[in-house]
């Protein structure tokens, strides 16, 4: 008989949160690719913001950089709900993740409120295309922020905030980091440089 | 009278369960499995709710509804393969294109572009890539001691998006699409699979890299695992971060196309923001796993511990990071391919493939070598490969004009031809694995010249047609050559040789799964873990493990179970 000794239990690695940190990795690059050929047809494009934008339109600063604020408040909930898991506090993971939820939802508020003031038209070549390519896949990232988020609500609401269930709460936090980040450099290029 | 017979059937499905589940540590014999049927799933909380305990469906259903990662795998492997001779049908009417250089007989002048395109898309997204990611999503699991792939259901869900994808891919090149197709419509149709398709492969990747990652056994720590589990995480790694940035591109690409076709150039400019994914050095990323096969294959033909698996992890690890290539978006900005960096890793992706050609030299050298139609496929494979980095170097010197000539379509071609050939060498070795079946090893050994033949004549002729000429890739007729025609004639051969192949190795594997001899668990007296399980594996793979102490985990049980005896 093949005799050694037999394994211990193995470690807990993680699984959701390795798995959402990549597909978190795979999701920032989308946005990444779509930010360099930005700049990189905006430069070939004259590579000034007067040359570049549509005329008559005006970037909505003020709401872009509370649309910001938001998704940074959405990241810090979102870090309060890990916080609260861990320490097995049911009440606060669920207010935490409700808030998380809402803040985002209220970024993609301002999205639509941005492209309510700036009223471009997607077909004003180049930079209707890239406008709403890029804002409109963030905007689709942070759906899914929020579908993660909703999940881990309900299994916390559920009772399921021990050991491996606080995983999912812990990978949710993650992906609303990721779209924290994220946004940093959409809000940079696309509504500070423009 | 009710209650009593329920409490029985509870009872008895605790009882299976129990026989299934991992014994508790330090209690019963290592690295053993139970015997319990192949893929019946018996849930045991079930009796508590209904009457009848739930039964996994078996036949079709249980292929369509599978979260078994050795089923998806061979789903992956059994439709690449069928790609792969569609394929090389395709390539087989391009090359005699070339020699009917004055009626065009055989297809409309507006067909010839498309199906250049389509068979570039296909040997890389539909044959090459899915082949080796099937194989690792089959046997990578079991090698690193995993009880499954991570998130099982979203590898089903990318084979069946890839699947379909793919289907909408082929429907839209037929109905007039593809990059520079004449039907807005169809050219939709065409980016839509192609995302379809991307976020299949990224979905698969992340499954894969996240199973090397968190499912490994204990004791099994990186610098263990086997070769191809390292080369399938460092490739699955270098695909998360470059095939989302096509992926990017075509989304943009959608939006320009639907709403203003103006700014990538509507229908034609399609094919200038997509086609990095199938072009230098992405290509290479694309066939880093078969640097993986290689040296498993090497591994248990030699029957020896490896020494240097540093050079080699090395060696793989560095392709992987050079092959990471649409992310410079050399095909959007031209003037990058003039730059040092970019130049020197086109140069420099031969020094990972020398290093791994070496350790297997050595490795080679230093044991006892059984010859299988696997280490033959799997040998020529990594020389095509070495071979073709060391051609693809020409490509960074820009005063050779090498660039957007058949020199690349040439190349492009010797590549994913050592995957091919790669992906036959992995299908034999693990096919009694995955199936319980021995494939005739004389039979596949006539196989590997065929194929040899096939991959060198597709790429030969092309890479001196553009070293020579400077034909444009792409430009199938009327080059005013001689050499233009011979090409054509010795492609066309190539193809029906790849095709001869191909048909055989299918031939060969379905006829071993239905009246093989039994394989038993370890045909190949091999070192990794996957031999320590019954053939098939059954779907929890391992009912336990003994601790990992050593890149050869199996070695060191037979080694101890020998000093004992």
């Amino acid at each position: 008989m093949l005799a050694l000794a037999p394994a211990a239990t193995p470690p807990r690695r993680r699984q959701l949160l390795v798995g959402t940190s990549l597909a978190g990795g795979a999701a920032a690059m989308i946005l990444a690719g779509q930010l360099a050929l930005y700049m990189q047809i905006r430069d070939s494009n004259g590579g000034s913001t007067r040359k570049w934008l549509p005329a008559k339109t005006v970037v909505p600063e003020v709401a872009a950089t509370t649309m910001l604020i938001t998704v940074y408040a959405a990241s810090l909930m979102a870090q309060w709900a890990v916080h609260a898991v861990t320490r097995g506090d049911r009440r606060h993971t669920a207010y935490a993740l409700g808030l998380t939820g809402t803040f985002a939802l209220a970024a993609i508020v301002a999205q639509v409120r941005i492209y309510d003031d700036m009223a471009v038209k997607v077909v004003k070549a180049p930079y209707g295309p890239l406008f709403y390519g890029i804002t409109g896949t963030f905007l689709l990232l942070a759906v899914i922020g929020i579908g993660f988020a909703v999940v881990a609500a309900v299994r916390s609401l559920g009772g399921r905030t021990s050991g491996p269930d606080r995983e999912i709460v812990s990978a949710a936090a993650l992906w609303i980091h990721m779209l924290s980040v994220v946004f940093t450099f959409v809000w940079f290029v696309v509504y500070a440089v423009k | 009278m009710r209650g009593g017979r329920l409490a029985t059937i509870a009872d008895d499905i605790r009882s299976l369960h129990t026989e299934r589940r991992p014994v508790a540590p330090g209690v019963g014999s290592p690295m053993t499995m139970t015997t319990s049927p192949a893929e019946t799933h018996v849930d045991p909380s079930a009796a508590d709710s209904a009457v009848r305990p739930y039964v996994a469906p078996s036949g079709v259903l249980a292929w369509l509804t599978t979260g078994d990662h050795k089923r998806i795998g061979r789903l992956y492997v059994g439709i690449a393969m069928l790609f792969g001779l569609a394929t090389a049908v395709v390539g087989a009417l391009l090359s005699l294109e070339r020699v009917d250089d004055a009626s065009r007989v055989l297809l409309r002048a507006s067909a010839v572009p498309k199906l250049f395109s389509l068979y570039h898309y296909s040997l890389a997204f539909l044959v090459v890539l899915p082949l080796l990611l099937g194989l690792a999503i089959a046997v990578v699991p079991l090698q690193v001691g995993a009880q499954g792939i991570a998130f099982p259901r979203a590898a089903a869900l990318s084979f069946w998006a890839w699947l379909v994808g793919s289907g909408l891919l082929i429907g839209a090149y037929a109905a007039n699409g593809g990059p520079g197709g004449g039907k807005d419509e169809s050219v939709a149709l065409f980016l839509a699979s192609f995302a379809l398709i991307l976020f299949a492969l990224i979905a698969a990747s992340v499954c894969l890299a996240t199973t090397v990652i968190t499912g490994r056994a204990a004791g099994m720590s990186l610098d263990r695992v086997p070769a191809f589990a390292w080369a399938a995480l460092a490739t699955a790694v270098g695909l998360i971060v470059s095939l989302p940035v096509v992926l990017g591109n075509v989304i943009l690409l959608t939006i320009d196309h639907r709403y203003a076709q103006s700014l990538f150039g509507g229908n034609a400019g399609v094919g200038k923001y997509i086609d990095m994914a199938v072009r230098q050095p992405q290509t290479y990323l694309y066939v880093v796993p078969a640097l993986g096969i290689v040296a498993d294959i090497v591994a248990t033909a030699v029957r020896a511990r490896q020494t240097m698996r540093g050079v080699l992890f090395v060696g793989i690890g560095l392709a992987a990071i050079l092959g990471v290539g649409v992310d410079i978006q050399a095909s959007v900005n031209p003037q990058i391919r003039n730059q040092f960096l970019f130049i020197a890793a086109s140069i420099g992706f031969a020094l990972p493939l020398l290093a791994v050609l070496g350790w297997t030299g050595l490795a080679l050298k230093n044991g006892k070598v059984r010859a299988t139609a696997s280490l033959a496929f799997g040998m020529l494979s990594l020389l095509l490969l070495v071979a073709s980095a060391l051609l693809g170097a020409l490509t960074g010197f820009e005063r050779l004009g090498l660039v957007d000539s058949t020199y690349e379509t040439g190349h492009f071609n010797l590549v994913l031809g050592a995957g091919i050939l790669a992906g036959l060498a992995a299908v034999f070795h693990w096919w009694p694995k995955l199936t319980g079946k021995l494939v005739s090893d004389a039979l596949a050994k006539l196989l590997v010249l065929p194929a040899l033949g096939g991959v060198v004549l597709i790429s030969a002729l092309e890479l001196v047609l553009g070293l020579k000429d400077k034909v444009a890739a792409g430009a199938v007729k009327d080059t005013g050559s001689d050499l233009t025609k011979t090409a054509g004639v010795v492609g066309f051969i190539g193809q029906v040789l790849l095709l001869l192949a191909l048909v055989g190795a299918v031939g060969l594997l379905m006829k071993a799964w239905r009246d093989g001899e039994a394989a038993g668990d370890d045909p190949w007296d091999g070192q990794t873990l996957e031999w320590a399980t019954p053939s098939p594996a059954p779907p929890a793979n391992f009912a336990e493990l003994a601790v990992v102490r050593s890149p050869e985990p199996l070695f060191d049980l037979k080694h101890a179970a020998g000093k004992d005896a």
